[in-house]
């Protein structure tokens, strides 16, 4: 174990699995000689060369799609959109590329590519660079959707990600960087895709988060606790396949749940997972499910008003008193 | 209490109550002005809603069975009074309340809707342990019943699911009658206990079991039962049946664990011989509907139709001359030749007597010959067949005695 | 002459042409029939320009397509009858019915594939491309695409990518002349669309999209540049689609004139005057006769198929919500 930043867990991930696996490489913008204006791919080109870690134009659309088709002939590329505010840009090569091709054509492919970004507010990027958009994403069938919250995910998650046979959009969000954690040396350590974590056992209420929302929620349960209600966290660190099971134990025990994602609400993907507990754990569920998510509208610049509409830990603590109510 | 009662029934016709309708909605509260033949409640069977019509002219008086209730065809829905003020019999809130909390009064008003508003957890949990969701008070926001709501309740109402060795209790009818006269109390038990309703040797399905005494009514029912592998049960007994159940203690094949007596035969040598026959010989509505109405306080708690229903059955089964033998042999010249306070005496178990103070039938009297560990309920305004004129009161009692002994 | 094909060569040509013309034909019939599902789009009269371009590439290149792909599927070698099963949603189709005509693939041939967003084939070929350079490979990959397709961002994005980074892929303009209704002179300011390849530091060259043996010659030089590692180049092959957009068209916006005009330039008829000569009436007459009956063998065997059982994609988690 080593006490790592979450883009130094990141960046640990791509240089193992491009060391064990030549058909890796990397794309995106600024990646190479500046190493990620998050620095996550720091370092990667010296090592690796041009060939293998490439600095491209101004092009998502493109890139995307090409990630799609070097994914089905060979290699296996990790894309990097800077911003998940860009990522419609790839929409097209998501949703109409990548997500059909492995079923109308009968298995005759495989799309082993990662689509790695960073979303969310909080640093004052404005309207066009803080969006988290999660749901846009995890409603395209055929293609994982994963949001590791601690550096030790990161790792793990990034790993699995790279040798997935399938397309893997994996969401990083730009206040989570910084952050550190204990994380994993050994270059067979990989979280699977696919399962939730228990990041604080309770036994009142369920609160079920995403992605940096997780921090919060741990806050709010820390602030509950004051409050007389024991508060469990799962971290939703796979979006798409979700882990059904794990939100149906964790009802099936406290009975209550809040969703919380920093994506808007309406059609979002606390929607989806509201009407998900509807579907499996109605006759568990002592009250309607509550959402904390983002307000339907863009967000601000000014820090008082993106303060305002970000989810955070105080409004996760209301949600729940409303919930347990 | 000098208000009548008039009885609101689906289809009280004669049969058996196979078939269920839940209660959709009622029209009306309790002290809502009815006339007769307007809508009061809407039931709803398998197939279709139906639209129950006020019997009288008069005010809802009582709900028996809320909204969202599942019952039986045949049971009394509620009372409909000739007076205003009467939202509930007072003897029923001071006898029918023996473990009464705010969460179980029935006489909160029926909130207008179709469903109680209750969470999923809740409902679920209030079906796996038999309580009834409008009967609880929901604590949660817009009066939501939540899972504390029927914790709470199921703290206080027995837990029938939960008693695993519950015991069956043994209905046994009266004379002339069969066991569809329990059709009114059987719905308004709160324990969950499995129910068992023979026929009396000479009557219903038991027509041709030959019997001469109250001692070979009581081997058959000792048979019955074993037969069905019952060694242990609770038993609620009415006029010959009460006699019967007592016959039944005596003989000691069945353990009884406690025991109802309604206006029981064995305790006494009166009983009036003019009724027996009369309610056994007439042959029309006419010369039937005066027998009848000697056997209750208040005619009007009859339902509708009673007497056509009761001789359209004893057509069906051609019972009239069997029960004319039965009731030669036991009851002969109007006087009970069998005495059994001495096995009311012996027993040790929890153990009521009820009877109507307006008894036409057998004096109530008889009822002074109950031990001391009897209780004994003395209903006003009732007269012979207190449990076709005040079920839930009946229904009440039995849970008490069937609760006391905890299974 | 450098890079011509061979005789040999030209008669397969030949004999891929006829087949997709009667594959294109028979769809026609089908059509009026009421008999095919969907919207089909027929490729007649520019048979040429996807026949002979994917006649240099190797089992190994990859090709991506377009909707309108007949030509393109037949020439990089698949059979037309899994090919007209797809079409007809057989269970022996190409996709086992799970892709239709629009889309057809075949990853071994290196088809992959038919393509329905306009100009998305583009960057697909690119990427394959870029896979391709990574890998170190000697294969080059190959975009069909349309004068509609030229007009898309996309196709920007992808050829400044290919040409910056010297990828080996090869761009096939089949300029039909049409996008969906609308005519390329009303879509683009320059009539020759190749041009703008200059634009990307890519060489380009015009060719007689109806003559098989002219596109071959074209665009066998630009992947023999492409294999040596010199980077992409760009075919504009001018033809003209006989038939509407699709089986959906209702027509009257293509002149009468231009019809006949480019039906006396038939593309079979090209190819069956140069080789009379050489090969002979004869034989090239038993080589239309013998396609043709291939192709009617086909039609018969796929309409006679089962249509397949549908079954819920569970192996996939990321399609595990999908019912």
């Amino acid at each position: 174990m080593a006490m790592m930043r979450y883009a130094e867990a990141l960046n640990a991930a791509l240089r193992e699995e491009m060391q064990a696996d030549a058909s890796v490489f990397l794309f995106g913008e600024d990646i190479g000689r500046y190493g990620g204006v998050f620095k996550v791919t720091k370092g990667l080109m010296e090592e690796f060369g041009e060939l293998r870690v490439r600095d491209t134009p101004i092009s998502e659309q493109a890139m995307t799609a090409m990630a799609v088709t070097a994914a089905m002939t060979g290699t296996r590329p990790v894309l990097e959109i800077m911003y998940a505010d860009f990522v419609p840009l790839s929409l097209d090569a998501l949703i109409n590329q990548a997500s059909i091709y492995e079923y109308i054509w009968n298995g005759q492919v495989r799309m082993p590519f990662v689509l790695r970004t960073q979303g969310g507010g909080g640093a004052g990027a404005g309207a066009q660079h803080s969006k988290s958009l999660d749901s846009m994403l995890a409603h395209v069938p055929g293609i994982k959707v994963v949001a590791p919250v601690t550096p030790a995910d990161a790792k793990g998650m990034l790993k699995s990600a790279i040798r997935d046979s399938q397309p893997v959009v994996f969401l990083e969000h730009k206040l989570l960087y910084n952050t550190r954690g204990e994380v994993p040396e050994d270059a067979d350590f990989t979280v699977p895709l696919g399962k939730a974590a228990t990041r604080r056992e309770g036994r009142d209420v369920s609160i079920f988060a995403t992605s940096r929302m997780v921090l919060e929620a741990l806050k709010a349960a820390d602030a509950l606790e004051k409050d007389g209600i024991s508060a469990e966290v799962i971290d939703l660190r796979s979006l798409r396949p979700l882990d059904v099971e794990s939100i149906a134990t964790s009802i099936a025990r406290t009975n209550h749940a809040v969703v919380v994602n920093e994506g808007w609400n309406f059609c979002g993907y606390a929607a989806e997972l509201s009407a998900t507990i509807m579907d499996r754990c109605f006759d568990d569920l002592d009250a309607p499910v509550a959402r904390v998510t983002l307000p339907d509208m863009p967000v601000p610049y000014s820090e008082p008003l993106e303060m305002a509409v970000l989810p955070d830990a105080g409004k996760i603590r209301d949600a729940v008193l409303r919930v347990v109510k | 209490m000098d208000a009548t009662r008039h009885p609101i029934v689906i289809d009280t016709a004669g049969g058996e109550y196979m078939e269920s309708v839940m209660v959709v909605d009622w029209a009306r509260k309790p002290g809502d002005p009815v006339k007769m033949g307007e809508t009061i409640v809407t039931v709803e069977t398998a197939k279709a809603a139906t639209e129950i019509a006020a019997p009288h002219d008069g005010y809802l008086a009582q709900i028996l069975h809320a909204a969202g209730s599942e019952v039986p065809v045949g049971s009394i829905l509620g009372y409909v009074s000739d007076r205003p003020g009467m939202a509930a019999s007072s003897t029923a809130g001071e006898v029918a309340q023996p473990q009464a909390s705010a969460a179980f009064t029935r006489d909160i008003p029926a909130p207008r809707r179709a469903r109680a508003i209750a969470s999923p957890l809740a409902r679920r949990l209030a079906a796996e342990t038999g309580i009834d969701l409008a009967q609880v008070k929901g604590s949660g926001p817009n009066g939501r019943i939540k899972k504390r709501d029927i914790d709470k309740a199921s703290a206080i109402l027995p837990k029938p699911a939960v008693l695993a060795d519950a015991l069956p209790i043994v209905f046994l009818h009266g004379f002339a009658a069969d066991r569809n006269i329990w059709r009114w109390v059987i719905p308004l038990l709160r324990v969950r206990n499995r129910v068992i309703t023979p026929d009396l040797p000479g009557h219903g399905s038991a027509l041709t079991t030959p019997a001469r005494s109250i001692g070979d009514l009581a081997a058959a029912i000792a048979a019955t039962l074993e037969a069905e592998g019952i060694s242990d049960a609770h038993v609620v007994g009415h006029s010959l049946g009460g006699a019967t159940a007592l016959a039944l203690a005596g003989i000691g094949a069945l353990r009884i664990h406690s025991l109802c007596l309604l206006a029981p035969a064995g305790l006494g040598p009166d009983i009036n011989g003019d009724f027996l026959g009369g309610i056994v010989g007439a042959q029309t509505p006419e010369s039937l509907t005066p027998w009848l109405d000697m056997m209750v306080g208040d005619p009007c708690v009859l339902p509708a139709g009673f007497a056509q229903a009761v001789l359209w059955q004893r057509r069906q089964e051609n019972s009239a001359a069997v029960q004319s033998r039965l009731a030669a042999g036991i009851f002969a010249n109007g006087r009970q030749h069998e005495d059994f306070s001495r096995n009311l005496k012996a027993l040790r178990i929890p153990a009521k007597v009820l009877w109507g103070r307006d008894d036409r039938i057998i004096p109530m009297a008889h009822a002074f010959t109950a031990p001391g560990t009897t209780a004994i309920h003395l209903l006003e305004k009732t007269g012979h067949v207190p449990h076709l004129e005040y079920p839930d009161i009946v229904a009440c009692l039995i849970d008490e005695l069937v609760l006391s002994t905890g299974r | 002459m450098k890079n011509a094909p061979s005789i040999e060569e030209h008669v397969e040509m030949y004999r891929k042409m006829i087949v997709v013309r009667r594959l294109e034909e028979g769809l026609g019939r089908l059509h009026k029939e009421g008999k095919t599902r969907g919207p089909i789009h027929r490729c007649d009269g520019q048979e040429a320009v996807g026949v002979a371009a994917t006649a240099v590439l190797r089992d190994g290149d990859k090709l991506t397509s377009t909707h309108r792909g007949h030509a393109h599927y037949i020439g990089k070698g698949l059979d037309v009858y899994p090919v007209i099963a797809e079409i007809f949603g057989r269970a022996t189709g190409s996709c086992a019915g799970r892709a239709g005509h629009m889309l057809i693939a075949d990853a071994e041939k290196g088809l992959i594939g038919g393509n329905a967003i306009v100009g998305a084939g583009i960057p697909a070929a690119t990427g394959m491309a870029l896979s391709m350079q990574v890998l170190g490979r000697k294969d080059v990959a190959m975009c069909i695409f349309g004068d509609g397709a030229a007009q898309t961002g996309i196709c920007h994005e992808a050829m400044n990518m290919a040409a910056l980074w010297k990828l080996p892929v090869v761009f096939v303009l089949e300029h039909n002349q049409f996008g969906l209704t609308v005519p390329s002179s009303v879509q683009s300011p320059v009539a020759d669309l190749s041009i703008r390849a200059a634009g990307y530091n890519m060489p380009a060259e015009i060719v007689d999209g109806n003559d098989a043996v002219a596109v071959y010659r074209a665009v066998a030089n630009m992947v023999d540049r492409a294999r040596q590692g010199l980077g992409p180049g760009l075919i504009e092959a001018k033809t003209y689609r006989w038939e509407g957009f699709s089986t959906s068209d209702m027509g009257g916006y293509q002149t009468p004139e231009d019809i006949a005009a480019w039906k006396a330039r038939d593309p079979i008829r090209i190819s069956y005057d140069a080789l009379k000569n050489e090969v002979g009436a004869a034989a090239l007459d038993e080589i239309e006769r013998e396609a043709g009956a291939e192709v009617a063998a086909a039609f018969a065997k796929a309409l006679s198929d089962p249509f397949p059982a549908f079954a819920v994609p569970s192996a996939y988690a990321a399609y595990s919500g999908a019912l």
